[in-house]
């Protein structure tokens, strides 16, 4: 008993290390945003501090004020939502097929196509900006959900993650189904997604926080208030030429970040197992 | 995991459903912008609708959207549908993409910097026509010439000029009095500001800084400032103003140079602290000045009412006052304006080209640009407005704000002491500053060799433009 006491003792100088440095580390990651929350509590000044000057004057109301200020927020939160939410769903649903074309099947050309694939990878964004803007503004899908999705419901990464991911489970498996009769489609939907949840995690994180950051896509293909999505919308909350004000804009980020703050902090387990059982495997 | 999930969108769903919830709301709070956003009103009924695209955020957006409401409800032919495009650089960007597709607004506002690229995109109207046409030669007649100046390129009226400033030299007025400078004289040279800076530094016991002479941030904006002053040309031919198109930047000139030097030398000699460039560099600096911490500060007029209200926040009894910008002894030239203009596109039909003239006429008004500028510190497009009682009551107000319209009528217009025009306005800026900066963190040994580089790849950048517009 008394051991025991002693050992537990012993330890607490250690406990007392460890939180003390996990703390210091969560403090140094989270500055960012606490840093924010400090600036848009300070109210309107171009000369703000780190932390508030008076705790006893600090300005809540500021988040009302934001929706006061700008009563569309709530709809670019929406936008930004569904659009991320359907890039998301389309991301998994086509990487999902590819992969399990590329990891499962011998045909002419596989290698080409997993190659093409990758090769997605390399060209940047912004040089199929124009040809992209062209073809949504010929279709007149200027200001609609269709728009903003559809350029980015296939992604070479997605496909290269899933690809590695389905390698790592046994082929045995695959044969045992097709042998009890499983069809291939019901063998990808009803054993392979299921047992890739970790990766598909990844995936969907990685998609959804990506799309809730577009900027310049959606400034291209909205022209309209309503449909523009929070990036682009919480840039009227910027103030110009010397009045550098920033509690609304910082009240503003704050705002458009919860939801995927939300998202990252109950979708982090799986990111992480995900993450590392790709990093080891593939 | 999939309980996870389910909770993690059902959390979401929550969020969504308590900001919609919440924006409903109206609760009184004691915010005090000089103008509150205003919703758009609702569009009349068979009135032809005109899209119009501007770049300025926050309360000067508010004001811009205030003045679009104005419009709206005069009349009911037309209806302004104004789409704010997130920064002026944005909304070019979306101009240039939607030049293929045709996807334009039919008003658009435009920093100065890109007149040269709406001039070449073929696709505006030049404001001067529906001037001649209605017989209103009289209002351009009224213009603030310094401001007229700067949008007539080639002789032509190209766009309306909308928001207009000019830069300042901002001085700490109770530091100098303390310090025996008379802050009441503005015409100051290179030698007096120098004097200033040193006069103005304040050491304590130990022999730490306490107070600077001034802050330093690189910004392309006062180098062309320095050179309208001294009537010397940022590029050739003739600031690519005379009807020919601008093909070599000349800014590695004896007037660039004496430029840079002369704050280097400030910060060499301990009287003046560099900040880094445009942007953070400038936002610290307008910090630093209205908490005292330095006593001089460049920046536009338009900065006044936000570095009055933070230097009276900040409560250390920062008074602030606005000198000229420094120049040689027995040089009086005047300063240029820099801003925004309202331009005029082809997309549409007559009927909505028709409309956006209608707004800019509105716009134009005495009456709209007295509200304009007391409402935001831009100075006004029409010499009129100072007729308005508003306006007055505005310059009784902010007496600093008379300082900066006597700076910018020192002289006559001439093409040197007028904003270049350039294709590549905006990447000469961010060459210049990255070697201004540069230069002030020791990447260059002498500022001819830091505006030699600046220069060398603006004019590639500017052979090549000139190249892809056929120039």
């Amino acid at each position: 008993m008394n051991a025991y006491a002693g050992v537990r003792q012993s330890r607490i100088p250690y406990f007392a290390m460890v939180y003390g440095l996990l703390i210091l580390t969560s403090l140094i990651l989270l500055s960012p945003l606490l840093f924010s929350l400090s600036l848009a509590l300070q109210g309107p000044t171009i000369s703000p501090s780190l932390l508030p000057p008076d705790l006893s004057k600090l300005d809540w109301g500021i988040f009302l004020s934001v929706f006061q200020d700008e009563p569309l927020i709530a709809r670019w939160i929406l936008n930004s939502f569904v659009v991320a939410t359907g890039v998301t769903l389309g991301v998994i649903f086509t990487s999902s097929l590819f992969a399990y074309a590329l990891a499962y099947f011998n045909f002419p050309g596989k290698t080409l196509l997993l190659f093409v694939a990758l090769g997605s990878l390399m060209i940047p964004f912004e040089a199929t900006l124009i040809a992209n803007y062209l073809l949504i503004a010929e279709w007149k899908w200027m200001n609609t959900y269709q728009g903003l999705i559809l350029p980015f419901v296939a992604s070479g990464f997605g496909i290269f993650l899933m690809r590695q991911y389905f390698l790592t489970l046994p082929r045995e498996l695959y044969d045992a189904a097709m042998v009890d009769g499983c069809n291939r489609f019901r063998y990808l939907w009803l054993v392979l997604v299921p047992l890739s949840r970790p990766a598909i995690a990844t995936l969907a994180v990685y998609t959804f926080l990506n799309t809730w950051n577009q900027f310049y896509w959606p400034l291209l293909i909205t022209n309209t208030n309503e449909w523009r999505t929070t990036q682009v919308g919480i840039t009227i909350f910027r103030s110009f030429e010397g009045g550098a004000v920033f509690n609304t804009q910082m009240a503003a980020t704050l705002i458009v970040m919860l939801p995927t703050l939300l998202l990252l902090i109950l979708g982090q387990r799986q990111l992480v197992s995900g993450l590392t059982s790709g990093a080891l495997k593939g | 995991m999939k309980k996870a999930t389910v909770f993690a969108l059902a959390m979401l769903l929550v969020a969504v459903a308590a900001l919609t919830f919440v924006s409903g709301s109206t609760t009184a709070l004691a915010q005090a912008p000089t103008i509150t956003p205003v919703p758009p009103v609702p569009k009349p009924e068979g009135a032809v609708e005109i899209t119009f695209w501007y770049g300025l955020g926050g309360n000067l957006g508010n004001v811009v959207q205030e003045v679009v409401n104005k419009y709206n409800s005069s009349q009911s032919t037309y209806y302004v549908n104004a789409v704010f495009q997130s920064s002026y650089d944005d909304t070019i960007n979306t101009i240039n993409a939607g030049l293929a597709s045709g996807n334009l607004p039919n008003l658009a506002q435009i920093f100065e910097a890109g007149s040269q690229r709406m001039i070449d995109t073929g696709r505006t109207i030049p404001v001067q026509q529906f001037f001649e046409r209605d017989g209103m030669m009289d209002v351009i007649d009224d213009m603030e010439p310094a401001v007229r100046a700067n949008y007539q390129i080639g002789g032509t009226l190209w766009s309306a000029p909308f928001n207009s400033s000019t830069a300042m030299l901002y001085i700490d007025r109770a530091a100098a009095a303390a310090a025996g400078i008379n802050p009441d004289e503005p015409m100051v040279t290179f030698d007096q500001v120098a004097d200033y800076a040193r006069a103005l530094t304040v050491k304590d016991a130990n022999g730490n800084t306490t107070r600077y002479g001034m802050g330093i941030y690189g910004e392309g904006w006062f180098l062309e400032q320095i050179h309208a002053v001294h009537d010397a040309f940022m590029g050739t031919p003739n600031n690519g103003r005379a009807g020919e198109r601008m093909t070599e930047y000349t800014y590695n000139d004896a007037v660039g140079v004496q430029w840079v030097e002369f704050l280097k030398g400030l910060v060499d000699e301990g009287v003046a602290v560099y900040y880094g460039q445009a942007g953070a560099g400038q936002t610290a600096s307008a910090s630093a000045f209205a908490n005292g911490e330095v006593a001089m500060h460049w920046a536009s007029i338009a900065s006044l009412r936000g570095l009055l209200s933070a230097a009276e926040s900040a409560g250390k009894g920062v008074e602030v006052g606005v000198l000229y910008l420094p120049r040689n002894e027995g040089v009086t030239g005047k300063t240029i304006v820099g801003g925004a203009s309202l331009w005029i596109t082809d997309v549409g039909t007559t009927d909505q080209q028709e409309g956006a003239w209608d707004f800019i006429k509105f716009a134009l008004t005495p009456e709209i640009q007295a509200f304009w500028s007391v409402n935001t510190g831009y100075i006004p497009v029409r010499m009129a407005a100072y007729e308005q009682a508003e306006m007055q009551a505005g310059l009784e107000q902010y007496p600093q704000f008379q300082v900066a319209l006597n700076q910018l009528r020192l002289t006559g217009i001439t093409d040197a002491n007028t904003a270049h025009v350039s294709g590549i306005f905006v990447p000469y800026r961010t060459h210049y500053v990255a070697a201004f900066d540069q230069y002030f963190t020791g990447g260059y040994a002498s500022a001819q060799e830091a505006l030699d580089a600046a220069v060398a790849t603006s004019n590639e950048l500017l052979a090549e433009y000139n190249l892809t517009v056929g120039g």
